[in-house]
């Protein structure tokens, strides 16, 4: 029995100490979803610059969020997560790096569309990595109607026709931007102006699914799908006669991007892989594996064809650049639930 | 007739337990990355497994985590059992209730607790504090099973063993541990599973190099779960098995688990 016990410190100690005592390499800490940044990219990073790079994982935000704060926004080099996030992070204070652009030589390269937005002016913590969006898929064929922007949704002869994904802020988001406000109304009249346009469009709502709403269009229950651009890129990949709509009223983004955290042991390090991460032909290599739009306009030319036409994918200049993006509105926030618990359960 | 619907039902429950894992199976090998679709036969996931090393780290760490843990578990739980079922006093009835709190208590705010513990200790997130924290899931895991057994024995045999001279240490190795050994492996096994696939909790622990398997696949949803996991959990799968058969097979007669 002792010598198992002493066995077991002996490794448990082995184990402590070479987790410490391995820092004669330079190394620096991702922290972001697994599979979000391809491994053999991290491999060419490494080859070329001889930093070692330890990726660990969070699978929310939130998750992300409470970690660094537990860890006093140190330990981890580079962050990768969604822009809201950054947001409340700001507002903490002291959990980001001021990101000095003069060390990522390929700031350049970044797309006007993707800088300077509501959840980081300036871009002073945060620098972009990838977008997603809102869009409207619908097969013309089967479709009564024609889709061109929001309005149409309304449109009683799309009665029971519509899946939406399950988010509050994005649909009633959308009818904001139907009536010309903001992604992020806070405006009590324009909010009750939403609820009747929302009100209007719960008819013609067949369901509600987060997940797998493109399923729903492709086994035709549904004519016309209102989801991100990644499920719009599946469902187009199986019924080659969906078309994707780019909202006339404007879309809704996403912007996952980079930050530094606060007592970032490794800064300088944590630098050069995002410039390396910007690089043009490096970021048109990393798009096509992740299957999300790049904001980098220099490798928008370098892209592989296939992926380039996508056009659920990349989406041009003009609809992104003065898209918003979905930000706290605080206390309003009740507002919009009250929208759309009232919304949903005048439907039931 | 009776017969066939009996067939039928198990079949169907059968069906409801395996048929999720054969799916995962299958498509372990199927040459396309998507999960409806096939697309004919492949071992490419097998070989893509093997070469990620993000993926085969984190599975070192997950086995290395969950021996250490079970190991310990075991130790400190049935040593405890033994405590609470010999020393009994006025505090034992409130004591064993206080033990298994911790598994009734939501993942999310153990989890949490410790993140707090811990960051106010100012200790290094990484396998330490994972050890620790899943140890503290897993000893009562191992007590409720042990001392399950310990309830179930008659003190004699001991007490026999002391009687005709054997001192304390040898009744304790010679009599009592032979005697839990049913309950020990169980526990050890319960302990193991737990430790294994928790998620939530190892996410709050680990730290910036060190990542367990379970974290890894669940943070696999952004861009969605790689055919190299269903190779993997095949692997996995295909092991459990194989223990569990080998099991079954050694001791007909007695029934371990």
């Amino acid at each position: 029995m002792k010598k198992v016990l002493s066995l077991i410190l002996l490794v448990i100690l082995t184990v402590c100490f070479s987790s410490c005592s391995s820092n004669e390499k330079e190394v620096i800490c991702l922290f972001t979803w697994e599979g979000y940044v391809p491994l053999d990219i991290i491999e060419k990073f490494t080859k070329e610059t001889g930093i070692e790079v330890n990726y660990t994982n969070f699978s929310t935000n939130e998750e992300m969020y409470a970690k660094l704060k537990a860890v006093n926004a140190g330990e981890y080099d580079v962050v990768l997560a969604s822009d809201y996030i950054f947001e409340t992070m700001a507002r903490d204070g002291g959990l980001m790096t001021e990101i000095d652009k003069t060390k990522i030589s390929n700031w350049s390269n970044i797309s006007k569309s993707y800088l300077n937005k509501n959840f980081d002016p300036g871009n002073k913590y945060t620098v972009p990595y990838a977008t997603g969006s809102t869009l409207i898929a619908y097969n013309p064929k089967t479709s009564p109607v024609k889709v061109t922007g929001y309005k149409d949704l309304l449109n009683p002869k799309l009665k029971g026709q519509i899946v939406s994904i399950d988010e509050m802020r994005v649909v009633i988001g959308m009818m904001n931007l139907m009536l010309g406000n903001s992604l992020n109304e806070t405006d009590e009249q324009k909010l009750a102006d939403a609820k009747d346009a929302l009100n209007k469009l719960m008819p013609n709502v067949l369901t509600f699914n987060s997940d797998k709403p493109h399923e729903v269009l492709l086994s035709g229950e549904a004519t016309v799908g209102l989801m991100y651009s990644s499920q719009v890129s599946a469902a187009i990949a199986e019924n080659s006669d969906i078309e994707v709509v780019y909202p006339v009223e404007g879309i809704g983004i996403g912007i996952d991007s980079f930050c530094i955290p606060f007592n970032a042991p490794n800064k300088e390090g944590a630098y050069k892989f995002i410039d390396f991460l910007n690089r043009p032909e490096i970021n048109a290599a990393i798009m096509p594996q992740i299957q999300y739009g790049t904001t980098n306009a220099a490798a928008v030319d370098l892209l592989d064809d296939e992926f380039k036409n996508n056009k659920a994918i990349n989406i041009p200049e003009e609809y992104t650049l003065n898209s918003e993006i979905i930000c706290d509105v605080g206390d309003v926030n009740n507002v919009y639930s009250d929208i759309w618990t009232q919304a949903k359960m005048s439907t039931q | 007739m009776n017969k066939f619907f009996k067939t039928l039902y198990i079949t169907i429950i059968l069906l409801f337990l395996y048929f999720p894992l054969i799916i995962v199976a299958v498509y372990s090998f199927n040459s396309t990355k998507s999960t409806t679709l096939w697309g004919g036969v492949t071992f490419d996931w097998y070989i893509k497994l093997f070469s990620n090393k993000s993926i085969i780290s984190a599975l070192l760490n997950s086995i290395l985590l969950t021996v250490i843990v079970t190991v310990l578990s075991v130790i400190l739980g049935t040593l405890g059992s033994i405590a609470l079922n010999r020393f009994k006093t006025k505090l034992t009835k409130i004591f064993f209730p206080l033990v298994y709190l911790p598994v009734l208590t939501p993942e999310i705010i153990v989890g949490i607790a410790f993140l707090q513990i811990f960051s106010m200790l100012d200790l290094k997130f990484g396998l330490a504090t994972l050890i620790l924290s899943h140890i503290s899931f897993c000893v009562p895991f191992v007590m409720i099973v042990v001392s399950a057994r310990l309830n179930s024995l008659q003190n004699n045999l001991e007490e026999a063993a002391r009687d005709l001279g054997a001192s304390v240490w040898q009744a304790f190795f010679h009599i009592t541990i032979p005697e839990l050994l049913p309950g020990i492996i169980s526990g050890a096994a319960l302990a193991f599973i737990m430790s294994f696939d928790d998620v939530i909790i190892s996410f709050f622990m680990s730290g910036a190099t060190v990542t367990t398997l379970p974290v890894k696949v669940y943070s696999m949803m952004k861009v969605g779960v790689s055919p190299e996991i269903n190779a993997l959990s095949t692997i996995v799968l295909l092991i459990t098995f194989v223990c569990v058969i080998v099991i079954n097979v050694k001791k007909p007669t007695k029934n371990l688990l």
